[in-house]
């Protein structure tokens, strides 16, 4: 009987039975093999209105579609180029800098590639980037980001594998650096090898595109700066960004109309509606293999054959780039709560854990055949999916390696974090 | 069947209105607690507790309007292959199994509910006035139901579809707009 069900249901989730559905099926099914009343589940998915940082999701997804709506990724835009335009590669690295930015405020949601990809495109091309650096170099910046402050998926590990979302992103803080330093050194060996001309400098231009984000230039500096310097909790942040966002691209800058919000509010709630839905249905599921010491027991037999933390790791990264690509919210959502007490068997430390866990995210995103920038970037620059497998490939190998030093040196991630805490 | 989509339409449209409050009162509440606490030492005792059940109710309004435009996290990109009748099939046999899913999930927050309602919980007290859990947690069984109803229309919309072979080409926006 629970072989067939199991099978159909992986049938179902085939044919694109939603996620929800399929944990929730699972979790009656099993709470009621236990002989446990199926109320149960949803005590377990009322847990969800005793986390204090849940309120995070909503809030940070809605500033999030309130920027994407607004100009404020022009202006954006305009000042990183303004600012770093005359360095070798300056473009490129203005790319890499404000799509991570981007990525980082609006949720990992996709939207970068839409909203910030097409203004960068053409105006790489326009300064002679080759056609296949370009379309790579955008394709993998969609995700860029996911390890800075307010990043959604973050937030997500944070309440799923219950450790302190603060110290998430000091966590993030280096290898996050790191991987836009890597990315950059990329771009401007290119930029030379191209023989591109450097723009020059002009103050006057710096200064006005300054002024033209005067009310946006605090919002990183708040919330970044509020989390990391230890002002604000992330919960916070989140209420203070959402009530300045609305206020300043409503009122000040009026990119945004009292006509648009219902579109933003439905489009941004219906990310939020379908995340929480599934992490509401996960919990029972998740809570019964716990109790039924699943890790334990996948931990008992894969010790027979991984006896080293080295092996296990790259397993483990292997592993994740597969359920990745599938959807990222649900794989966080179902696969972290298994893996952390097998991780720390093995003596990895949770908060160490999500910064792989969430670089390997990245590169997911960008992992063909399915990976979602892949289709993003297919459909934003109409160009076909094998030459963007191409073009995103040379980006793909250096995250890897950079996936590579953030495993195996943890000190990279929990250092900064040590320091915070002494 | 344009009954149906009307029905859907209307749905869609109440939920939006409601989402669309919700969403100001919790954006403006979180904030003011933020200020009250950090300017006032202060705080709205009962805000927080409020503003964790506001989440709730968000979360399940948005998932309700994600089943309306199939925005729901999914593996889809088989039944992106798909096209005319066998898609419609495909579709029909996905949307019952999560109606019936959905259906299960109320008798469950049903029973969870009554529990509750039972037992006459407090949420949190203003002053002297002691609020009951109870209205809070009506999001269960209603969210689940709305869900249901959003997937059994698009079940009946999608037998329609495989009698008259009338099937719509899958969405291909991303976000939407």
């Amino acid at each position: 009987m629970t072989f067939a069900l199991a099978a159909a249901l992986l049938v179902l989730a085939f044919l694109g039975a939603p996620v929800f559905a399929l944990m929730g099926a699972l979790a009656l099914y099993l709470f009621h093999g236990a002989a446990i009343d199926s109320a149960a589940v949803i005590i377990e998915l009322m847990r969800l209105a005793s986390l204090p940082a849940l309120i995070a999701i909503p809030l940070f997804t809605f500033s999030g579609f309130v920027l994407a709506e607004s100009g404020a990724p022009r202006r954006m835009l305009a000042l990183a180029v303004a600012l770093f335009g005359w360095m070798p590669g300056g473009l490129a690295i203005v790319g890499l800098v404000s799509c991570a930015l981007f990525t980082a405020f609006t949720g990992a949601s996709g939207v970068t590639i839409i909203a910030l990809g097409g203004l960068l495109y053409p105006m790489l091309l326009k300064e002679k980037y080759p056609e296949g650096f370009s379309l790579g170099l955008l394709t993998c910046t969609g995700s860029l980001g996911l390890l800075f402050p307010p990043s959604l998926p973050i937030i997500l590990y944070g309440l799923v594998a219950k450790v302190s979302i603060d110290d998430l992103f000091v966590a993030g803080a280096i290898p996050g650096v790191l991987l836009i330093l890597l990315l950059s050194g990329i771009s401007m060996v290119v930029a030379w090898r191209s023989g591109l001309r450097r723009a020059p400098f002009s103050g006057a231009a710096a200064l006005a595109a300054a002024r033209a984000a005067a009310w946006e230039i605090p919002l990183p500096v708040l919330i970044v700066g509020g989390i990391y310097g230890g002002v604000f909790t992330a919960t916070d942040a989140a209420a203070v960004m959402a009530f300045y966002v609305l206020v300043v691209e409503m009122a000040v800058y009026r990119d945004v109309k009292p006509a648009d919000l219902p579109r933003i509010v439905r489009s941004s709630m219906i990310l939020v509606g379908s995340i929480l839905i599934v992490l509401g249905t996960a919990l029972g599921l998740t809570n019964y293999l716990i109790d039924a010491e699943v890790p334990e027991k996948i931990f008992a037999a894969l010790s027979l054959y991984v006896h080293s933390k080295t092996v296990f790791l790259l397993i483990l990264n292997i592993l994740l780039l597969v359920v990745n690509m599938v959807e990222i919210f649900s794989a966080i959502i179902i696969v972290v709560p298994i893996i952390i007490p097998i991780a720390a068997q093995y003596g990895i430390d949770p908060i160490h854990m999500g910064i792989i866990f969430l670089l390997n995210l990245e590169i997911g995103y960008m992992t063909p055949p399915l990976g979602l920038n892949l289709f993003l970037s297919n459909r934003r620059f109409d160009q076909p999916l094998p030459k963007l497998y191409r073009a995103a490939f040379p980006f793909w190998v250096a995250h890897v390696l950079m996936l590579a030093l953030v495993t195996y040196w943890p000190q990279l991630s929990l250092w900064l974090l040590h320091l915070k805490d002494s | 069947m344009k009954t149906i989509a009307a029905i859907e339409r209307l749905l869609m449209s109440g939920e939006r209105a409601f989402l669309i409050a919700l969403v100001v009162v919790m954006v403006a509440l979180s904030f003011l607690q933020v200020v009250l606490r950090s300017f006032f030492s202060a705080g709205l005792l009962w805000g927080d507790t409020f503003l964790r059940s506001l989440v709730l109710w968000v979360g399940f309004l948005g998932a309700a309007l994600a089943a309306a435009e199939d925005r729901q996290f999914s593996m889809d990109a088989l039944l992106r292959l798909l096209n005319g009748r066998t898609r419609a099939v495909v579709e029909l046999v996905v949307h019952s199994f999560t109606a019936a899913v959905c259906w299960f999930l109320i008798l469950a927050s049903w029973s969870f509910f009554l529990g509750e309602f039972e037992s006459g919980g407090t949420l949190f007290s203003i002053g002297a006035h002691e609020v009951p859990a109870w209205p809070f947690e009506t999001i269960l069984p209603l969210g689940f139901a709305l869900l249901l109803l959003h997937y059994v229309l698009k079940a009946v919309l999608a037998v329609h579809a495989a009698v008259t072979g009338a099937v719509k080409p899958p969405s291909t926006e991303y976000p939407a707009p």
